[in-house]
This record gives structure tokens, sequence and C-alpha cells, in this order.
């Protein structure tokens, strides 16, 4: 009994070891190896003003000789990053945006680490309240990286972010830089994923200028032009959002049930066409009801 | 290997009968060997789960994995999120065609060392084997009427999750059945083996073929039922800490390998649970017919 148990586990082990051993130079090992080392960043990151600068140099040591051993491994820009947050949480704000630039610099081609490594930049900046080196990494992302998601996005961050500086000048203009940005790419990049992107973009800086009627315009643009080329979150969201604006602020129900309409003939068997007949339903009522609140006032206030 | 045939024999009372089918298993290698072998066999089958995402497995296992689930299991430490889900994927077939085989493998060495024979291991398993067929039927009849029972309880777990209450009795019933769900699950496989607890053993013994051996089931189960079911309920809540230990999710986050440590439990205290069950119910069932042909 003892030598048939022994067996066994002569078996287990050496299936192990030898899956193991066939394992060298393995992205799992260097996925595992740099989770381990996470959960002592997360750790020290909790509260790193009661951290000695000892712990912080110990987890520094402790990425540098990872990125030193892993250097193959697909994860290896991802612990870069990481050394560089350490710097952040530690408040070396300078030695922090040297280990990013590198990284920037070494993964060019590499939108989204480079995009990534420039995004902590200009967090650097952000806990530094540095707003014009925050706008320098904003346009860099913007003329480095333009297709990428932040990319994109970036003629909007850059007016959000006078906005909460409270400079309405500077950000109306900002706002109107990135609506003429957004149509100069729906010109250059028709029938893609990019004009979709820019159409939506634009609709949300019109939003945001308060233009009513153009963001409308414009999200009905995105639904006719490509009535299948958004996800079924991004279809919902811009419904929505023309629902919202047709009603709470330009006060007309007959533009969305009209375009509605339009959509269902134009598309007869769209998946979406049940939901529009349901809207103009919902829509006409929601009307008929306003129609009426309007005549019982009426008569008073004459 | 006979049963004492006093008040505290163990045809009579429950604790004497499973402290015996203990003793039983210990002291006799050749019960205790199948089960030993069914033990190395999952966790070799848990072996080559956990390797399934590492390089060469992964080349088999990896778009699988990715096209059934996500390519996010593929990577440490997801992995040990799927790893428990695709071993009790493996647990079921491993139940129908291993693990029942297993069973009638020690019943029979039970029998033969009840009648004084020398057990050869290569025999067993031949004698074994020419009842397989029946043995599988048999384990996945008990199978699919124990997903069924699952499937009904699903039910009332979800009616219990509608319920809005956050205070008073309709609360409290909503804890009960949510939160208890994995010890209502334990009482509902239990149940399932009561109803299913004689047919390998008569398949095995009285060489019967399944529905025979189903019917004959019925026929011991209505005249032994609570003594039957305390034999199944009491090994099994030896899988209780299981349970307990299973909802402390805090485990996972100190090192996700204690997935893995959870996991080789189980297998151990399963297979020791089947162990007790099934020598207690065969040796209680050939008590019981040495005693109708006295």
């Amino acid at each position: 009994m003892k030598k048939l148990i022994l067996t066994y586990i002569g078996i287990l082990l050496a299936v192990g070891i030898g899956l193991d051993l066939a394992d060298q130079k393995s992205e799992y090992k260097a996925e595992r190896a740099l989770w381990s080392i996470n959960e002592h960043f997360a750790e020290i990151a909790k509260d790193p003003k009661a951290i000695p600068d000892a712990t912080f140099n110990s987890v520094i040591k402790e990425y540098e000789a990872y990125i030193k051993k892993y250097n193959y491994a697909k994860i290896s820009p991802a612990a870069k990053i990481y050394l560089g947050r350490v710097y952040l949480v530690k408040e070396n704000h300078d030695k922090a945006r040297e280990v990013f630039e590198q990284v920037a610099r070494e993964y060019k081609d590499n939108s989204e680490i480079a995009v990534q490594a420039l995004v902590d930049i200009g967090q650097s900046y952000v806990l530094q309240k540095d707003d014009a080196n925050l706008l320098k990494i904003y346009n860099r992302i913007k003329n480095e990286y333009p297709f990428t998601n932040l990319g994109m996005h970036t003629p909007l961050l850059i007016a959000q972010l006078h906005t909460s500086h409270n400079d309405l000048g500077l950000a109306n203009k900002a706002l109107d830089e990135a609506i003429a940005y957004y149509k100069e790419l729906i010109v250059k990049y028709p029938r893609s994923q990019l004009e979709i992107i820019s159409l939506r973009l634009m609709a949300t800086c019109y939003l945001a200028k308060r233009q009513w009627n153009d963001a409308v315009q414009t999200f009905m643009d995105v639904l006719s032009r490509y009535p299948n080329g958004q996800n079924s979150q991004d279809t919902k969201s811009v419904i929505r959002t023309i629902n919202t604006i047709s009603l709470m602020q330009l006060k007309d129900y007959d533009l969305p049930i009209n375009f509605y309409q339009k959509f269902i003939v134009d598309h007869p068997n769209h998946p979406y066409n049940v939901t529009f007949e349901k809207l103009i339903v919902k829509l006409k009522e929601l009307k008929e009801k306003s129609l009426q609140q309007k005549e019982t006032q009426e008569p008073t206030s004459k | 290997m006979t049963a004492r045939r006093d008040n505290k024999s163990p045809e009579k009372n429950v604790f004497a009968l499973l402290g015996f089918a203990i003793n039983t298993l210990f002291q006799n290698k050749s019960i205790l060997q199948p089960f030993i072998f069914l033990i190395f066999f999952q966790l070799l089958i848990l072996e080559i789960l956990y390797f399934s995402v590492r390089f060469p497995l992964k080349a088999f296992f990896g778009p699988m994995i990715g096209k059934i689930w996500s390519e996010a299991f593929l990577h440490y430490p997801f992995n040990f999120i799927l790893l428990p889900k695709m071993f009790q994927y493996t647990e079921f077939p491993i139940y129908i065609f291993v693990t029942s085989f297993i069973i009638g493998m020690a019943i029979l060495a039970l029998q033969k060392l009840n009648n004084g024979e020398e057990v050869n291991e290569k025999k067993l398993l031949k004698e074994a084997f020419g009842h397989y067929v029946h043995i599988v039927v048999a384990a996945f009849i008990s199978f699919i009427i124990v997903m069924a029972l699952f499937k009904l309880y699903g039910l009332v777990y979800d009616r219990a999750a509608m319920i809005r209450s956050t205070t008073g009795k309709f609360h409290l019933i909503k804890i009960i059945f949510t939160q208890g769900a994995p010890y209502f699950n334990l009482l509902l496989s239990i149940i399932g083996t009561v109803l299913f607890a004689y047919v390998i053993p008569i398949i095995v013994l009285e060489k019967k073929k399944i529905f025979s051996a189903i019917v004959l089931n019925f026929k011991n189960l209505f005249s032994s039922f609570w003594f039957t079911f305390w034999i199944v309920f009491l090994p099994s809540l030896l899988f209780v800490p299981i349970l307990l230990l299973r909802n402390t999710t805090f485990l996972e986050n100190i090192l996700p390998e204690l997935n893995v440590c959870m996991l080789v439990a189980t297998i151990f205290v399963m297979v020791f649970i089947d162990a007790i069950i099934y020598t207690a119910l065969s040796t209680y069932y050939l008590l019981k017919k040495e005693k109708e042909h006295k």
C-alpha cells in the first residue's frame, strides 16, 4: 500500500515538475511575479505618508529586479509603468516622469503602452497642479497618438480642464477648436469607425456649449448614417440623449418622432425598429399630455 | 469480517455501522486501494487543469478557454477563478464513468472479504467491469436526478432573490435561501444519493441489471429509509467545513493558489465521504441479507 501511494505521489510530482520545467521563459511566471510585487505596492499605496523610505526603496528594487529578469515578457512594460507609479506615490514626481518618459520612448510604436505612460506623466502634473505642462501632455497625446481612445478624447479633455478652472473663455475656444478638429477627421476618414467616434465627440462638444439643436442633429446623424456601426450600449446612450435633449431643452416632441419614423422607413429590418415604434407611441402620449396641460394653463393666464 | 450480533450491532445503530465501516476501510487495503486510485486520478486531472494555461498545454486548452469563457482567464491570477469551475465540469463525467466503477469495485472487495474469499485485484477489476454498463447507467440516472433537484432549488433561489424587503420575515427567508444555497445543495445531493443508495451495491452484489436493481433499491429503501438517510447524511457533514472555507473569500485575496489547496482538500474529503457511505451501505445490505437467510 505504501509503495502504491508513493508511486502515485511520484507520478503527480513528475507531471508537475515536468510541466513546470517545460514552461521556461513563461508569461505566466512573469504575471505571477508581477502580481506579488503589485500586492506589496498596493499595501504601501494605502497610506504612503506612514511608510518609511526604506520600504519604498525595497519595492523599487523589486520592480527593477523584475524588469531585469522578465524583460522578455509581454507584461514587462506594465512593470516599468508601476515602477514610475511608485515614485509618484513617493511624491518624487521628477523621477516618476523620467521613468514614464523612458517607457513612452521605448514603446513609441505600441500606442497602448506609450499613451498610458503619457497619461501617468499627466497625472504627475495634476498632482503638482501644473496645468500648463498638463496641457502640453494632452497636446502631445493628440499629436503623437491621435487615433487612440484617449487621443480622440483629448480635445474635449482640454476644454474640460479649462472649465474646471472656470476659464469659460478658454473653454469655449477649446470646444470650438475641438469641433473643428472632429469635422476635419469626419471629412478625412469617411465611412469609418473614426468618423463615428468623431461625430459622437463633436455632439458632446455641442452639448458642452449648450448648442442643443446641433447636438441632437449630430446624434441623429450618427444613428441614421451608421445604424449598425455602434455597440448596443452606445446606441442606447445616443437614443436616450436625443430624447432627453429634445424634450427637456428643445421642448420639441416632433423632432424625435419624425426622426424615428424616418429611420423605420429607411431601415425596415433594423432590430431597433420595435424600440423606436414604442418610443413614438410614448412620445406622442407625452406630447398630448403636454398640449392638454398648456390648454388648461392658457385660459387662466387670459 | 463479521458483524457483532448484539444490541450495538452495526445493522441496528448508525454510529456503530459508520464506525465499523471506517475500521473496515482502513484495515482492508483491497477496499481502500480503489479509493486511493480515485484520489490520485482526480488530483492528476486537477494538475492538468492547473497547467492548462501554461505552455505546452496552453496550445490545446487556450483556444477552448478563450472561446467558452474569456482570454482573461488565461492569465494569472484570473485562471484561479476559472479553475474550480473547470474542475467541477470534469467531476461530472469522472463521477459517472470512474467514481461509480471504483465504488462497485470496493463493494465487490467487501463482499469477498465478508465471504472469507481471497481478493485478487485483477479478478476484482474484471468482475466489476462485467457490470460496468449498468453501473454507469445507474450513476447517470442518479446524476440527472440530483441536477434536477438543483434546478428546482435554482427556481426557489431566483424567487428568493427577488424579495425586496430589508427587514422582517421575508428578508430572513431571502437570507436563508440565498446565502444558504451551498448547504441546501449539499442536502439535495444527500437526498439524491439516498434515493439511489442501494442501486450500485445491488448491481454488483446481486448481479442484477439496472432497472431490476432500481426496483430492488426502492424496496430496500422504503423498509429502512431513515436509517439509510442517516448513513448518508452523517459522513456528508464532513463537507460542511469545506463549504464554510469556500465562502471565506479573503483567503483568495491573500494568495490565489489557495484555491488549488481548497480543491485538493475537496477531493480528499469527497472520496473519503463516498468510501465511508458505500462501505457502510454495503455492509448494512450484506448484514440484512444474512439475517433474511437465517
